[in-house]
């Protein structure tokens, strides 16, 4: 009933990565904050069983992380891993990659580790493995590898200790967390399997910490209402275009009916041309009803990052490709771009039933009321705030 | 799936208090790290998930809202992301905000509470941050004080935005015009908005009844030069600091956040006076 793997010691070594354990198994996963954070995205960590099929979907090749999993198939252990996790046995230390299959008895294994990492010896290094402090039961901690000691015989585990979350000696250098909660268990005190516990990380920073700047106060109103004045250059583009004025003196784009500032009739404007710096042209509507100003130009992609002069808007859709689409602002033109994208670009004109799709790489100008649909995934509306005649 | 939460990173959730524009909030007990005497604290999980620049602009953002430590602002405990999803912890207030509170509220201590709000908008424009959610479900009533709390962190995490699309296009009546053209939040920005709040906590009733019912698009432009309709149970001087608040031209609303609480509580000392009188 109990496994043999049940009975070994397993003394965590400090470091980044998650070492897991539960009736019958043991995973350790390591690497990197960021990929941990990839690895336990949406997981149910509750169990070895995700934890391991998460494992075999990612693609360990030169991400510095990697895991091993040993698994008790009643028949001997099934070792599988993947990267940079070593399986140290009593004469040998081998790579994911080259580790066999099986081992017959886990008194062969001495240690799974990070492959940077060296094994470290019980009673020297581990100094505090033997009096439990670093001893793992059951549960998922943080921890860059485990190291086996068979010659401990632990009586079985009908009511297996809690595992401790990791006191200071174990945590990670970041500020990455992880803990280990429990259900509570029957009336009659035996433990529900499998789900007993669910393990997460988290990070959180310190609000406290001491600013990297002295906070300045906000600028008075001062005379220069009316102009955009000390924007963040990365955030907002300040753009010179021809405009008209309209007989309050606010700038409006040429064709204008109605001033957007005041709201007066431009009819009694003065038709001349003048330069200024280029308002709101109006918003991107997005079909969840977030809107975006169109200040500045927008990269629009799945979990989309800033690219140069260009603001991300990220979207949560596999449809939807890491740049899909960028919109440019060129003088009172707003344009669409496609970016290559998997599953394409169309647009359609507010009067006009028909969809056309966008050539990757050129740029169409959108008119005002146009949709602009993404993959088949996602619709966006650009509303212009100022009414113009038609051409 | 987020209806199922139970937890995130070391809180454990006990109820949840409502869901915004932006996030849901949630009546939790503190993990024992923080070492807080209080049983609970109000957590809020964002729901749109941020890249790594989003994210330290915010954990920027909130480290200055706490430098700016006032007794007017709901106090910011702790904050950080699980697998990407970011939350903080904050106070929490047993009586709620002022949206929910209102009905039980008498004139003067509505105004007092005011009052309060604007000096914590005061104290965060004072160390360079414009709050950009000022309304009543952000103030929260604290024992016959108000607290201002939920830091707009829409724009923070998403450059550019401008609505969520979550709420309706009311609570557009807080975007002052100058905001809506384009230009940052700033001091002017968050005394429109208080403007506003003032006007519904004394009435009810927004003071862009032309809001109802437009569209998004509409409603951008509605807001751009917005038709002011001062309801009929405010005092004189009261209509006229709503209406100098909500002033289109920045240059004609009260200069700071603090000018406009000193001109609240000059509203509340003349109700208070005449209720003493009555009595
Ligand atoms: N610190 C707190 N203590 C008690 N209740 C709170 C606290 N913070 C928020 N709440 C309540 O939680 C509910 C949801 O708040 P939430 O901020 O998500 O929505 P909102 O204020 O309507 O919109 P927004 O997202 O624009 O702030 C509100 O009813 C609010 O009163
Ligand atoms: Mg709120
Ligand atoms: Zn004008």
């Amino acid at each position: 009933m109990t496994s043999p793997l049940d009975e070994v010691r397993c003394a965590v070594l400090p470091g980044d990565g998650i070492v897991g354990r539960w009736p019958g198994g043991l995973i350790v996963v390591v690497g990197g904050p960021v990929l941990l954070d990839r690895f336990f995205d949406g997981i149910d960590a509750s169990g070895l069983e995700p934890l391991v099929e998460r494992a075999r979907t990612i693609d360990w090749a030169g991400k510095g992380g990697g895991y091993l999993a040993v698994i008790d198939r009643m028949d001997g252990l099934a070792v599988e891993g993947g990267g940079d996790c070593d399986l140290v046995l009593r004469d040998r230390r081998l790579s994911a990659a080259d580790a066999p299959a099986a081992v017959a008895d886990p008194s062969l294994i001495e240690a799974v580790l990070d492959r940077r990492r060296t094994v470290p010896t019980v009673g020297s290094d581990l100094p505090v493995a033997l009096d439990g402090a670093l001893g793992l039961e059951r549960g998922l901690v943080p921890g860059a590898g485990v190291r086996l000691i068979s010659t401990w015989r632990a009586p079985s585990l009908p009511t297996p200790a809690i595992a401790e979350p990791p006191s200071p000696p174990i945590a990670p250098p970041t500020k990455a967390h992880a803990i280990v909660t429990e259900q509570p268990s029957l009336p009659d005190g035996t433990q529900i399997d499998a789900s007993v516990r669910s393990a997460r990380t988290f990070e959180v920073f310190t609000i406290t910490e001491p600013l990297e700047n002295e906070p300045a106060p906000l600028p008075m109103v001062s005379e220069s209402f009316g102009r955009a004045t000390e924007e963040p250059a990365e955030l907002r583009q300040q753009v010179v275009v021809q405009g008209i004025m309209c007989p309050n003196d606010h700038f409006n784009h040429p064709r204008s009916r109605i001033c957007v500032t005041c709201g007066t009739s431009t009819d009694e404007a003065s038709l001349e041309l003048v330069r200024g710096f280029r308002p709101i042209l109006g918003y991107l509507v997005l079909d969840d009803g977030t809107s975006y100003q169109l200040n500045q130009n927008y990269i629009i992609g799945r979990l989309a990052i800033a690219d140069e002069g260009f603001v991300p808007i990220s979207l949560d859709d596999d449809g939807i490709s890491r740049r899909h689409a960028r919109i440019e602002l060129h003088g009172w033109d707003v344009a669409l771009i496609d970016g290559d994208s998997m599953n394409g670009t169309r647009y359609q004109t507010p009067d006009s039933e028909l969809w056309s799709e966008a050539t990757a790489g050129r740029p169409v100008v959108l008119q005002p009321g146009s949709r602009v649909d993404l993959g088949g995934r996602r619709t966006f509306t650009f509303e212009a705030v100022y009414r113009i005649d038609a051409q | 799936m987020r209806r199922s939460m139970t937890r995130i990173a070391d809180y454990e959730f006990l109820e949840e208090l409502g869901e915004g524009n932006y996030g849901v909030f949630w009546r939790a007990r503190p993990p024992a790290r923080l070492g807080l005497t209080a049983p609970y604290v109000a957590v809020k999980v964002l729901h749109h998930r941020s890249h790594q620049q989003g994210y330290d602009r915010m954990a920027n953002e909130l480290r200055v809202y706490h430098a700016a430590a006032s007794p007017h602002l709901v106090q910011i405990y702790d904050a950080g992301h699980e697998d990407g999803t970011i939350f903080y912890a904050s106070e929490f207030s047993e009586t709620g905000s002022l949206a929910q509170a209102a009905n039980s509220l008498t004139r003067s201590v509505k105004l007092r509470c005011i009052a309060d709000i604007a000096r914590g908008a005061h104290a965060l424009h004072e160390v360079g941050l414009a709050h950009r959610d000022v309304k009543l479900s952000n103030m929260m009533l604290f024992d016959g004080t108000a607290k201002l709390g939920d830091l707009g962190l829409a724009q923070i995490l998403n450059p550019g935005q401008q609505s969520t699309g979550m709420g309706s296009v009311g609570s557009l009546a807080h975007l002052a015009p100058e905001t809506i053209r384009g230009e940052k939040a700033g001091r002017a920005s968050d005394v429109f908005a208080l403007g506003v709040s003032l006007h519904s906590l004394l009435c009810g009733a927004s003071v862009f009844p032309g809001l109802d019912g437009l569209s998004l698009r509409d409603a951008f432009v509605f807001m751009l030069q917005p038709t002011t309709v001062i309801h009929p149970s405010l005092s004189e001087s009261e209509a006229r600091l709503v209406a100098a608040c909500v002033a289109v031209d920045s240059a004609d609303r009260p200069s700071t956040a603090d000018e406009f609480a000193r001109k609240v509580e000059l509203l509340a000392s003349a109700v208070e006076s005449v209720d003493g009188q009555t009595s």
